[in-house]
């Protein structure tokens, strides 16, 4: 199941919404959010933007919406999720 | 807690350990699911905190008397997961191996199963006798959630209690199901995910390889689970447990199968599903959620565009409508500032009079005239963000972006770029791929920043009166679609890069936090009324001396002999040596310093504001051109600046500079000579 999300990541032509990732993996979103999350820590599945230690975070413009938590997350392979998908899947 | 309620809590504590038949429990779980509601009720104020050896990882520990017997309850740290990744993980689950409690309550959340049931296949991997808590029922039923207990006990093979723990409502039965199984006196036939016959086979070589006595004291079959999930710390217990030789052939067999790890999530993944599915219902979705409905227009590939297009128009019609008739005032007392301050220094020497009349309230006066233009932008923009609309914009802008060639992971430092560009080229950092780095460097000046705005809205409204809201839509859709045909040109050219693959999670619609907004304006406020006290009070003394000296006659001066250098230019575009000088002040200062510039010059040693001395100077379609340069023009020096520290290039940032000079006079000139050829407002 964790390939066949990290083959949809893959496949999607553009951004794809959690919502329509649930959907086209035929599970909840709570538990595609537990698959993101495991992903994330295997190092399959990176989250954009997330490292912000050494960014002037003070001087961001988007920092109340981020602490609002009205900021999106982005999630993208790595270089270890695309390995695995081109030997899973041979592609 | 007092000196006799602590002399109470460590008489329960003697007591209870010298009780032999005191039982052990376990409390684990994920974060935020009324753990710790549950150990505060049993252990009161017994509970004491004990730091875990060699960890700084606190651990809570108390007692609780139930019918003649001392249950000692630990309360576990929060974690998702048992894979020792980050401390937490490893004391808790030395703690279950180590410890071997007699029960270990897992608890969740009734309106995050999901979530929590990764840990459950854990412990029940790790055949530690499982009870399991649904806590929180009262908000899944609020959501519509029914979870069937029966159902789930059956799934799983273990006892289910739900409860809501701050209501005290399932303890007791919570207690008895823990009395059950430490005893042995109700049903417990545990049902952890079945793993497949490939990865089953290839745990039996693992096993094979640990030998009969595995890494004491951990199960041997879940030794061989953690060891080909990559587990760090069994890696390095093996490798000391075990002879070398079998070490050696673990390791190769390990590093052979180290995507093995998926097939083993994917198997849990598959078990908490199958699940969920059979004791979870969820409401019909026969009435959508508001974000659902909402969503279904604005993320719509036909819809999304046209409303961000609306949301848009109607962001800069407010922007416009509130601010403007603002700005028209704090402009008029600048000039009857202006005016005052010169009766008032009657007799003072005229050069001071001047700096003080023109260079300071000029300059500055005109550029903080604009602070309600500036406030109302960053405050509608703070609300699009925090009501979850700009997360659809960046989604709707992105399969358009995307057609047209450009990286997915551009989106969000692109779309910092509308408060400030140096956050959008600071923000690029985080985009993978150095092409497509490079690339968002180089278009996020072209994304329309807070200073740019402020300049085109006090223009276009003091030009077009009531057209000016089209104006200024207009000119912000023409810098996105040059974003866009720039981006197409560079990477179909120098900068081809391949374009990943995204998810993005969008946040519910939720009502802005009024708070967040204020303090995100204020910030916004404070910061550009610093730069008006500093940069640009410095740059308007300076502009102000240039424009003086050295007859005291502005065209004598010697900013109006640079400027007629550039006036042959300027007049391609209807400009004449005043709007050029204008213009390099921008890049030179900060945007808004145009502004201050124009407050100078244009009222060139007269009273007249600039709101009056503006339209005088400029033709509609002058004023046109004007913007349209103004909008694409280089960047301001602190962008550049960033560009350059982000590229550690200067090849790169000469190649920014000049394509984006090239581009705002062509477009500029282009714009203006069309509107000659038609004959329009010249």
């Amino acid at each position: 199941m964790l390939l066949r999300l990290l083959s949809l990541v893959s496949d999607a032509e553009a951004v794809a919404t959690t919502q329509e990732m649930a959907r086209r993996l035929g599970v909840g979103e709570g538990l595609l959010g537990a698959m993101l999350e495991d992903a994330v820590r295997r190092g399959y599945l990176v989250l954009v933007g997330s490292d912000c230690s050494d960014s002037p975070c003070s001087a961001c413009q988007s920092r109340a919406a981020c602490l609002a938590g009205a900021s999106p997350r982005l999630w993208s392979l790595t270089d270890k999720g695309r390995r695995l998908l081109q030997q899973e899947l041979g592609g | 807690m007092g000196p006799s309620e602590q002399a109470q809590a460590g008489d329960t504590l003697a007591r209870a350990r010298e009780s032999t038949e005191a039982l052990s429990i376990a409390l684990l779980g994920p974060p935020y699911v009324g753990k710790t509601t549950l150990f505060d009720l049993l252990a009161g104020l017994s509970q004491r905190v004990n730091l875990r050896p060699g960890t700084t990882v606190e651990v809570r520990s108390g007692y609780y008397r139930r019918d003649g017997r001392w249950l000692e309850i630990v309360d576990l740290p929060a974690v998702y997961s048992l894979s020792a990744s980050s401390p937490d993980e490893q004391v808790a689950r030395d703690h279950i191996v180590k410890e071997r409690p007699d029960v270990v309550v897992v608890m969740l959340s009734a309106t995050n199963l999901e979530h929590g049931l990764y840990l459950v296949a854990e412990a029940l991997e790790l055949a530690a006798p499982v009870v399991v808590a649904i806590n929180m029922m009262d908000a899944a039923l609020r959501d519509g959630i029914r979870i069937e207990e029966s159902v789930l006990r059956a799934a799983l093979g273990v006892p289910v209690v739900a409860m809501v723990a701050s209501r005290r409502e399932g303890v007791q039965p919570l207690l008895e199901a823990i009395a059950g199984v430490a005893e042995g006196t109700i049903p417990y036939s545990p049902n952890p995910p079945a793993l497949g016959p490939e990865l089953a086979s290839l745990l039996d070589g693992v096993e094979g390889l640990l030998g009969e006595t595995g890494i004491p004291p951990y199960p041997r079959r879940w030794c061989a689970i953690k060891l080909l999930e990559g587990d760090r710390e069994m890696e390095q217990l093996a490798q000391a447990t075990l002879p070398e030789d079998r070490w050696e052939e673990l390791h190769s067999l390990l590093h052979q199968n180290e995507d093995a790890v998926v097939a083993i999530a994917s198997a849990r993944y598959e078990w908490i599903d199958r699940t969920v599915r059979a004791a979870l219902f969820r409401p019909l979705h026969d009435s959508l959620s508001l974000t659902e409905r909402l969503d279904q227009v604005a993320t719509h590939p036909y819809l999304g565009p046209l409303a961000l297009g609306a949301v848009l128009a109607l962001f800069f019609w407010l922007v416009y409508q509130v601010g403007e008739p603002l700005v028209g005032l704090l402009n008029d007392g600048v000039a009857e500032g202006s005016h005052r301050l010169r009766f008032a220094l009657q007799g003072a020497p005229p050069w001071l009079v001047e700096l003080l009349a023109n260079g300071i309230l000029g300059g500055v006066g005109t550029v903080v005239s604009l602070l309600p233009i500036l406030a109302i932008f960053f405050l509608g923009m703070s609300a699009l963000r925090q009501v979850g609309y700009m997360a659809r914009a960046a989604f709707v802008a992105d399969r358009f972006m995307r057609a047209m060639g450009l990286h997915g992971l551009s989106l969000v430092p692109l779309f910092l770029g509308f408060g400030c560009n140096v956050s959008s080229v600071l923000g690029a950092r985080q985009v993978d791929s150095e092409r497509a780095r490079l690339l968002t460097i180089l278009l996020a000046p072209l994304v329309p920043c807070s200073g740019r705005m402020v300049l085109l809205v006090f223009i276009a409204g003091l030009l077009y009166g009531g057209a000016a809201p089209l104006v200024i839509w207009g000119l912000v859709a023409m810098n996105l679609l040059l974003l866009a045909l720039t981006g197409v040109l560079l990477d179909r050219t120098v900068l081809r890069s391949e374009r990943p693959a995204l998810i993005m999670e969008l946040p519910p619609y939720r009502l802005p936090n009024w708070r967040a907004m204020a303090f995100e304006t204020w910030q916004n406020a404070k910061e550009f009324a610093v730069r008006a006290g500093t940069v640009i009070l410095v740059f308007s003394l300076l502009i102000w001396a240039l424009a003086d000296l050295p007859t005291g006659s502005m065209e004598e001066s010697y900013l109006a002999q640079a400027g007629r250098h550039m006036e042959p230019l300027g007049r391609l575009m209807g400009l004449d040596w005043r709007m050029m000088v204008a213009l390099l002040t921008s890049f030179l200062a900060r945007k808004e310093s145009a502004l201050a510039t124009l407050g100078i010059l244009a009222a060139g040693g007269s009273e007249s504001s600039l709101s009056v001395a503006l339209p005088q100077m400029l033709t509609p379609a002058s004023a046109l051109a004007y913007l349209v340069v103004q909008m694409t023009f280089v960047p301001c020096a602190s962008t550049l600046a960033a560009v350059l520290h982000q590229t550690r290039s200067w090849r790169w940032t000469a190649f920014g500079l000049g394509y984006q000079l090239a581009l705002s006079l062509v477009v500029g000139i282009a714009t203006y000579q069309t509107a000659h050829m038609l004959g329009w407002g010249l």
